[in-house]
């Protein structure tokens, strides 16, 4: 295989010519297994990312106490009961214990002291806070999806999640936007439109967005939804609707969001 | 961390993801490994390559967020398998009942295995290229380097940078044609 053929691969894997401009500059040889060689170059490329994955890994790691922390619990099992065979042991938590030697006895007093301080403070100042920054810490700031970048179709959706990743809001609205006009019961793309929304306090517009994947239940996005549709309630200060809502999130058993609903009923 | 969240840290290589998997399951990768023939140091390998093996897959787009398993599970499946080959490769005489009549518990799993396996073939290849083209392409596609910051950091041209990447990557080709 030629460099410039490979060159070619790689402006076709970035979306800077098209398969059929790739097909026209490949030689009659090259085409019978172009899709083999492309195939291969996006492989190569993961090899490389992963060899130097692994690296940072080693170096990560190679400071960290797999020398090995005696306290640390080796028996327990992960969350999904059908890997509940795989290994026997009781089911614990890992814990690392902090050695209780008397010197650090009198700092703990000192951070004892501290915190009561602390929470003073905050109690003190939360009086002064509007109703909004009271439900700040239920805010939920969703990273984004991780798109790679493939040959498909997906590239302007990848693109529009690139500037969301980047917290670049206002840009992915308009993007997302235009997707969206064309694709209007996609739910990956409502979500995302509701949380550029929102993200930049376009609360009205977001929640529409929000109630459209809210009502497919199907869509791996429905409990994301449904937390952030009572963030708009919260910004609104909606107590009819914020009370529905944390109902509804509490009614559901394995609700991604339960612990923080719990937890905002309890302060309400 | 949500598994949303941890899913978004391994694509973007996030070392505060790496720490809070390592945080959470190098326990039970500690105890496989030791009730299966191997010891506390291979651990942090396999979790090494665990973690290797859900990367590939999620740049391949072959695993996708799934609302009924969590990534912790397919993260220690994943290693289980790997596991297996390991001692399978090394002809380990020891019985290892506790892992070889298990089948794999989770849909998918065997081809992102597969797929693990296919990138560590490719890596070998790369291990093969001479020294400076391992260090361009990794400068180039790990570490996202520009071509003009490569050709400053090897002291040759930024044409010069280009024309020896495609010409390395060319090389690598060679290796897997062979």
């Amino acid at each position: 295989m030629n460099p410039d053929l490979l060159e070619k691969i790689e402006d076709f894997l970035e979306h800077r010519i098209s398969k059929a401009e790739l097909e026209n500059y490949a030689t009659e040889n090259d085409v019978q297994d172009l899709d083999e060689k492309i195939a291969w170059f996006k492989d190569s490329i993961l090899a490389i990312e992963a060899d130097g994955m692994r690296n940072q890994l080693q170096d990560l790691f190679s400071k960290e106490s797999i020398r090995i922390d005696p306290n640390i619990n080796t028996t327990q099992k992960p969350a999904l009961e059908t890997l509940q065979n795989v290994h026997d042991g009781e089911d614990k938590t890992i814990v690392r214990k902090i050695n209780s030697k008397q010197p650090i006895k009198w700092l703990m007093g000192i951070a004892a002291t501290l915190l009561l301080f602390a929470v003073g403070s905050y109690l003190f100042s939360s009086l002064n806070q509007s109703d909004q920054n009271r439900y700040a810490e239920y805010e939920y700031i969703d990273p984004g999806l991780p798109i790679t970048m493939s040959q498909s179709d997906n590239y302007e959706l990848y693109d529009a999640l690139t500037y969301y990743g980047e917290e670049n809001y206002e840009t992915a609205e308009a993007k997302l936007k235009k997707l969206h006009s064309n694709n209007p019961t996609n739910d990956t793309l409502s979500y995302y439109l509701g949380a550029s929304q929102l993200y930049q306090g376009k609360t009205e517009t977001a929640k529409t967005n929000f109630i459209k994947v809210e009502k497919n239940k199907n869509s791996v996005f429905n409990d994301k939804a449904e937390w952030l549709l009572l963030v708009c309630y919260l910004n609104e200060n909606n107590s009819e609707k914020i009370k529905e809502s944390l109902n509804k999130i509490l009614a559901q058993k394995n609700h991604e969001f339960k612990e923080r609903a719990e937890k905002l009923k309890s302060e309400l | 961390m949500t598994d949303q969240e941890i899913y978004y840290g391994i694509a973007k290589k996030d070392n505060k993801t790496f720490q809070f998997l390592y945080n959470e399951h190098i326990g039970m990768i500690i105890s496989l490994v030791q009730k299966n023939s191997g010891h506390k140091d291979d651990a942090m390998d396999l979790f090494q390559e665990g973690m290797i093996a859900l990367w590939t897959n999620i740049k391949k787009e072959k695993f996708l967020l799934n609302k009924d398993i969590k990534i912790s599970s397919y993260l220690y499946a994943l290693c289980r398998n790997i596991w297996i080959s390991k001692l399978r490769k090394a002809k380990n005489t020891k019985p290892i009942e506790t892992l070889s009549n298990i089948e794999s518990p989770i849909d998918g799993l065997d081809e992102m295995e597969e797929n693990y396996n296919k990138i560590n073939q490719l890596t070998g290849y790369l291990e093969k290229l001479n020294h400076s083209c391992q260090q361009l392409l990794k400068l180039f596609y790990y570490q996202k380097k520009s071509l003009k910051d490569i050709a400053a950091k090897m002291n040759f041209t930024e044409k010069t940078a280009k024309n020896n990447k495609y010409r390395c990557m060319k090389s690598l080709r060679a290796l897997y044609e062979v």
